[in-house]
């Protein structure tokens, strides 16, 4: 949590209600937020269903490639207790920082975590080889810790086919497809609520291997 | 504190792949930074001005370096700890400014690089995106929700392809939000303009004057929204076997849809032949034939399912999401 000066949130505070939309999916954005108490919860509707991206707490910061441009929102916020948050736009930005650089400083931070998640996202879809990139979502997600180890090589990941073939970009059929041959090859489990990798350093030469023949 | 360092031509100050810990400023010297285009996979190479920041991102964020420094004619760099180049910041907000102007640089690039890769196929554009949206909360009745989006909708497009849409929709999430309550309230933060002028009865979180069945209904969409489908399958055919005109229908539908998200297509297809045979005048039998043919085309039989896209587009309108759904579904197999 911040420790702002309390007059900030006098100029910039808002204060949105449980349950209230913050701002939705597609919508034009020229508004960033940074939370001073409350949950926001950041959802995206992925082929039909709702699907939750993160729920953010105190501190956090969301909306923010609005600093960039007038951007489409890339998800939906809705506030998930009693919302305060400090609300910054292009132009009274700069104003605020002159006080307040620890906001920047988040900003920064931010900002170096897209560009790095971007970055890792776009290794993925640079693969040809439909199996490698599903391989190598898996090794993106143990790098976040989006899994839980449970012996050494064998990781848990909470996630759902479809989810893969998301960040594969690839269809779900395709996703289903190869992780149904590494089902068959015996390196991963599918379970309705989870999938296992068997061995994900197993994994790991794979991709390389497919990164240097390609 | 601050450290200068001096280096004699051919060092290198990091290695791509190196953990990073400080944050340079080039004082004097010629620092070429090195590293790999990640669209072409072709090196590129970038010279580091005299007073330039190099080797920020890595050591904010605390990866592994994705370039290499290396140092061309003799040079002096000063090397500052993270903490030591936040304090710096706190001080000197320009360079707060100068790192984001370059870091929203990149990001925009990669996004747009990102965006170029990725398949055109399921990109929307804004508007249309914003109204399916307020079609999907209306859909699957979260009122307060599917007004918030066509409110936008008609903000930022009032002359919009979907405005008038937009606007019957609206005047119907708020007949339903009066009649079932809203589920969850609407924004009454700046965002939430009203240009319909609809107004908006009180928030009522006991979910006014729904029946039971209703009220179960409710709760399995909400599971379904959760992803629980197991639960929310079970609360559906209890709903459905209640018989209620209204809710039967619904919640046979959304069991269908429950079997299809778990993968159970077998299920799914039976389910939802259920429903047609049932009630062959629910308006989501379009809806309900494209997810059979789905769950036929998941299965391996795209005859089936191909015959059943055809079927919808004689039986759907033009312009409507179950039309546009099909027609790219059926592209995709004749693929």
């Amino acid at each position: 949590m911040l420790n702002l000066d309390p007059s900030m949130f006098k100029r910039f505070g808002v204060t949105f209600q449980k349950g209230d939309i913050i701002f939705c999916e597609f919508e034009p954005g020229d508004n960033f937020y940074l939370i001073q108490s409350g949950r926001v919860h950041l959802l995206k509707i992925i082929g039909g269903i709702e699907k939750t991206l993160d729920i953010l707490s105190p501190g956090e910061m969301f909306g923010e490639m609005a600093i960039l441009e007038e951007a489409p929102r890339s998800a939906t916020a809705i506030a998930l207790d009693t919302v305060k948050a400090l609300v910054f736009n292009k132009q009274n930005f700069s104003v605020l920082m002159q006080g307040n650089p620890q906001i920047a400083l988040t900003l920064l931070r931010v900002f170096t975590k897209r560009i790095f998640d971007a970055k890792r996202r776009f290794m993925i879809l640079t693969l040809d080889d439909i199996e490698a990139r599903v391989a190598d979502v898996f090794l993106m997600l143990t790098e976040s810790q989006v899994s839980d180890s449970l012996t050494e090589g064998r990781i848990e990941f909470p996630t759902s086919v479809d989810d893969i073939g998301q960040w594969a970009g690839i269809s779900p059929a395709k996703a289903k497809e190869a992780l149904n041959h590494f089902v068959a090859q015996r390196r991963v489990e599918l379970y309705p609520n989870k999938i296992v990798v068997k061995n994900i350093n197993d994994f790991t030469r794979f991709v390389s291997s497919r990164r240097n023949q390609e | 504190m601050p450290k200068a360092i001096q280096y004699r031509p051919n060092s290198v100050i990091f290695f791509q792949g190196d953990a990073s810990d400080n944050v340079y400023i080039l004082n004097a010297g010629t620092v070429v930074m090195t590293y790999n285009d990640i669209e072409t996979g072709q090196e590129i190479r970038e010279l580091v001005k005299t007073n330039e920041f190099f080797g920020v991102r890595s050591a904010l964020g605390r990866y592994a370096r994705d370039e290499t420094a290396m140092v061309l004619a003799p040079t002096t760099v000063v090397a500052f700890t993270v903490p030591e180049f936040e304090q710096l910041c706190t001080q000197h907000t320009h360079v707060i400014l100068q790192m984001l102007k370059v870091f929203s640089t990149q990001l925009r690039r990669i996004n747009l690089q990102l965006e170029n890769i990725l398949s055109t196929e399921d990109k929307k554009d804004p508007e249309e995106g914003l109204y399916t949206s307020g079609e999907f909360y209306l859909k699957n009745k979260r009122y307060s929700e599917a007004l918030y989006a066509f409110k936008q909708y008609l903000v930022y497009y009032p002359s919009g392809k979907f405005a008038s849409q937009a606007v019957e929709k609206a005047k119907q999430c708020v007949d339903f939000y009066e009649k079932y309550g809203p589920g969850t309230p609407v924004a009454t933060g700046p965002a939430a303009a009203t240009p319909t002028g609809a107004t908006m009865a009180p928030a009522d979180d006991s979910g006014g004057d729904m029946s039971d069945t209703a009220k179960e209904y409710y709760e399995g969409v909400s599971m379904m929204s959760q992803q629980q489908y197991a639960e929310a399958f079970d609360v559906f055919m209890k709903v459905e076997n209640e018989g209620d005109s209204e809710f039967a229908p619904k919640a046979l539908f959304d069991a269908g849809r429950c079997q299809a998200s778990q993968k159970d297509y077998d299920g799914a297809i039976k389910t939802l032949s259920a429903l047609l045979e049932k009630y062959p005048k629910h308006p989501d039998i379009a809806d309900a034939l494209l997810l059979i043919g789905t769950s036929h085309q998941a299965k391996g039989d795209t005859t089936r399912a191909g015959a059943l896209y055809k079927k919808i587009l004689t039986i759907a309108e033009e312009g409507e999401p179950v039309y546009r759904k099909t027609k790219k579904a059926l592209a995709a197999l004749q693929r």
